[in-house]
């Protein structure tokens, strides 16, 4: 047994947290949400979304009451409150650049208590989320800054120290622990903000081995043809299938005998609600939707004729489109303004990217400009999800994580900016994946693009597959 | 603290603790040890007792590293432990680690291996319902645990329980219990039509049933696209126009505006596109947009461009 209760992870918590904040807050100042400097006046197209969101519709609802009823309107009055406070007072949370800056380094730089150990088969995904968040952050001049030198000889050390049989394994959550499809697509996506496209180009021949080998199921692998699994003995689901084709298509080793099936297995995780599950027939989940949705960017045959709807029109062999748009459009709440991941599930700001994601891609297929309430998200982010000691969390009363962090300042990029095909884009890649241009919505915005495929800031991913492209070619 | 004294023969190998490292964790000395025994006998792949004992304790350290889990399902498979044993060390994990999704990949794994083990000979094989009761528990400390009903729908899949009773009546009482259960009523769908076995009594029979729940609470997406699934399943797609008189009941659109359920009213439009009635959908999908349902303001006039196409 642990040898620590959790009475003394609480108690090691607080300590952890009091020394981050360098003095003894009051409990009152812990609690607010926001530091007062930095409150901002509140424009009028915000004001006017803010008053629709409290507008109740009027159905007359019944009196059902159940777990469900009970948890979300728990969630609702908090949130109600919060919004009617920013109506009130005419001042709506502004975004806490610098203390989630802060929060960024101190979490990549200063040792984290041992309760993160939590984490410790993620040392990957750490990297990406804190590095990637870090990145995402709006600056100054509104341009990214580079990422310093010293983040970067990091994030290849420890990359380096978790790869397993340079490549021929995968790579690991952790020292001396085996290969996983997920923690192998987090590495990468870090080794890719620090443009380290040396370790990579020394493991992708291997990686291909591996995913070839020990991952791909095969024709003789009954339901699971067509996908892959996170280890040998591991799950296969629309995640790891999703990690292992963003892998390949990234380092240019995606072959056709990679993606034999695969268009054709995640077709059938749709569900009968119009999203996807993480296997056939189970319940349709904002995560694994955008991992079937991305996924099929990189399955369709290579761009055309370039003509409007084309996209539409091949990913439509393998996907009911008014189904998925259906089901996604169905995630944003009318009093919160924020996505959840499931039907009667409650509002969650990592679904900000996972569902908020999938709202690109749509409009990518659909060719049109905005499917959901850009704003309302915005402001259920800015006012609900920021902690005033740095970092985003799933909702208030929620601490803040690595994790939510990222996906929601992802979000964030998803709704301060519209996203479609650039078709005279040239790219030597075979598919759409890598011609996404953006434009940010009219108003007072901070966030730069993301390439919503990958849940990279844009111009990452792209910059990355022209170096293997152009390296194969040699 | 675990005991560590029958491991003196082994060197415990080194986490990520060097310095400087980005994300370094302050590691405790009881998970150094314990973890780095367990990693240094998988590196030698010494799969034995004592090294499946500390499978328990690294587990009940960190139940999310998958390393130790399938380290430990090796060790099972070498040495020929008692299966049933494993299971029902599972089982006390898993009402420890609500929210751990490798439990329930593990216990796939060790029913395959139950059965790859059974003979003809085999006086008891194995026993679908032997799962019922963590499930039961598992659900009743969180209904919508994502895991546990994936968990469940593969039982119902690969034992073919497909419109088995017990079955039936353990996800009846879960919608009973919550009728915006959307898991459940997920489940429900699987077990009435997953195995594509087309019998027109079990369609009619559930579109009564979630007509009924409907009436019981309306403002129930779970329930209208649980209706809309069968139609768009088994169902010509003009055979929606069926639902009209259904739709009306919670939509008074006609006389005076009474909307109990948006969804109602949203598949009221639908119905009108089919019935190929365009300015009574626009109207629909405009009262959606500007009064029923404005947070999807966007989607609404998307489908009215669509109808104006």
């Amino acid at each position: 047994m642990s040898s620590k209760s959790n009475n003394d992870i609480n108690a090691d918590k607080i300590t952890y947290l009091l020394g981050l904040l360098g003095r003894n807050r009051t409990e009152k100042e812990l609690n607010s949400n926001i530091a007062d400097s930095d409150y901002e006046d509140i424009e009028d197209s915000k004001m006017s979304t803010l008053e629709s969101m409290l507008t109740r519709p009027p159905i007359s609802e019944g009196t059902y009451i159940s777990d469900t009823t009970v948890a979300q309107d728990d969630v609702s009055e908090v949130i109600q409150e919060i919004y009617e406070d920013v109506v009130q007072t005419g001042i709506a949370a502004g975004f806490e650049t610098e203390s989630h800056m802060q929060y960024a380094r101190r979490s990549l730089f200063n040792a984290l208590p041992w309760y993160y150990r939590s984490l410790d088969a993620n040392h990957g995904w750490m990297l990406y989320w804190l590095v990637n968040f870090k990145q995402l952050l709006p600056t100054e001049s509104g341009n990214a800054e580079p990422i310093a030198e010293e983040i970067s000889m990091l994030v290849t050390e420890k990359i380096n120290s978790v790869i397993i049989d340079e490549g021929l394994g995968g790579i690991a959550g952790g020292k001396h622990q085996i290969g996983h499809a997920a923690s192998t697509y987090a590495s990468v996506l870090a080794l890719i903000l620090v443009e380290d496209y040396e370790t990579l180009n020394k493991i992708r021949p291997n990686l291909y081995i591996w995913i070839m080998r020990s991952l791909k199921n095969g024709p003789d692998s009954g339901d699971k043809y067509g996908s892959f699994s996170m280890h040998p003995h591991g799950e296969s689901d629309t995640r790891s299938t999703y990690c292992v084709l963003v892998i390949a298509s990234l380092l240019n080793i995606l072959t056709d005998e990679l993606r034999e099936g695969t268009a054709e297995w995640i077709s059938r995780c749709q569900t009968f609600e119009g999203g996807f599950a993480g296997v056939p027939s189970t319940e349709a989940h904002g995560g694994y939707t955008f991992c079937a949705l991305a996924s099929y960017f990189f399955l369709l045959g290579k761009p055309q004729n370039e003509e409007n709807g084309e996209l539409k029109a091949q990913i439509s062999k393998y996907i009911d489109i008014d189904g998925l748009l259906h089901w996604t459009v169905m995630r944003q709440y009318q009093l919160e303004g924020g996505l959840s991941g499931r039907t009667n599930k409650l509002v969650d700001a990592c679904y900000s990217f996972w569902i908020g994601g999938v709202f690109p891609l749509l409009e990518m297929v659909l060719e049109e400009e905005s499917l959901f309430d850009r704003e309302a998200l915005r402001i259920y982010i800015l006012n609900c999800c920021q902690d005033s000691r740095g970092g985003l969390r799933d909702k208030p009363g929620k601490s803040p994580d690595f994790y939510h962090s990222n996906y929601t300042a992802l979000g964030l990029c998803v709704a301060e900016n519209t996203y479609s095909i650039n078709k005279e884009k040239k790219t030597g890649a075979d598919n759409y994946a890598y011609k996404i241009t953006s434009i940010p919505i009219s108003g007072n915005v901070q966030f730069r693009a993301i390439n919503p495929i990958f849940g990279l800031p844009l111009g990452y991913a792209e910059k990355c597959k022209e170096h293997f492209i152009r390296l194969d070619c040699k | 603290m675990t005991d560590l004294s029958q491991f003196s023969d082994i060197t415990p190998v080194q986490l990520n603790q060097e310095e400087p490292q980005l994300c370094q964790i302050l590691y405790d000395d009881e998970y150094k040890s314990v973890m780095g025994i367990l990693l240094a006998l998988l590196a030698k792949k010494e799969y034995s007792d004592r090294a499946f004992e500390l499978t328990q304790a690294g587990i009940e350290l960190l139940a999310s590293h998958y390393t130790i889990w399938n380290y430990r399902y090796n060790i099972i498979v070498h040495l020929d432990k008692n299966l049933y044993d494993e299971l029902d060390w599972c089982e006390q994990l898993a009402l420890d680690n609500e929210k751990n999704y490798q439990i329930w990949n593990y216990r796939q794994l060790i029913i395959e291996l139950i059965i790859s083990r059974e003979t003809s000979d085999t006086v008891k094989k194995f026993n679908a319902y032997h799962e019922f009761p963590i499930v039961d528990e598992m659900l009743s400390q969180d209904s919508k645990n994502h895991h546990v009903w994936s968990y469940r729908k593969w039982l119902v899949e690969r034992f073919k329980l497909y419109r088995d009773e017990r079955e039936i009546e353990f996800v009846a009482k879960r919608i009973e219990y919550d009728v915006k259960n959307n898991s459940a009523w997920t489940h429900r769908f699987f077990i009435k039509f997953g195995d594509e076995q087309v019998d027109q009594n079990v369609i009619n029979e559930e579109i009564d049933y979630v007509k009924q729940k409907i009436q019981e609470a309306p403002q129930n997406a779970s329930s209208w696209n649980y209706l809309i699934g069968i139609y768009q399943k088994f169902k010509k797609p003009d055979e929606l126009i069926d639902l009209e008189e259904f739709c009306q009941e919670f939509a008074n659109i006609n006389e005076e505006n009474v909307i109990k359920s948006s969804y109602a009213l949203e598949l009221l439009g639908k119905i009108n596109v089919k019935k190929n009635n365009k300015p009574k959908a626009i109207e629909i999908y405009s009262l959606l947009k500007d009064i029923y349902d404005p947070i999807r303001k966007n989607y609404w006039t998307y489908q009215i461009k669509e109808i104006e196409a």
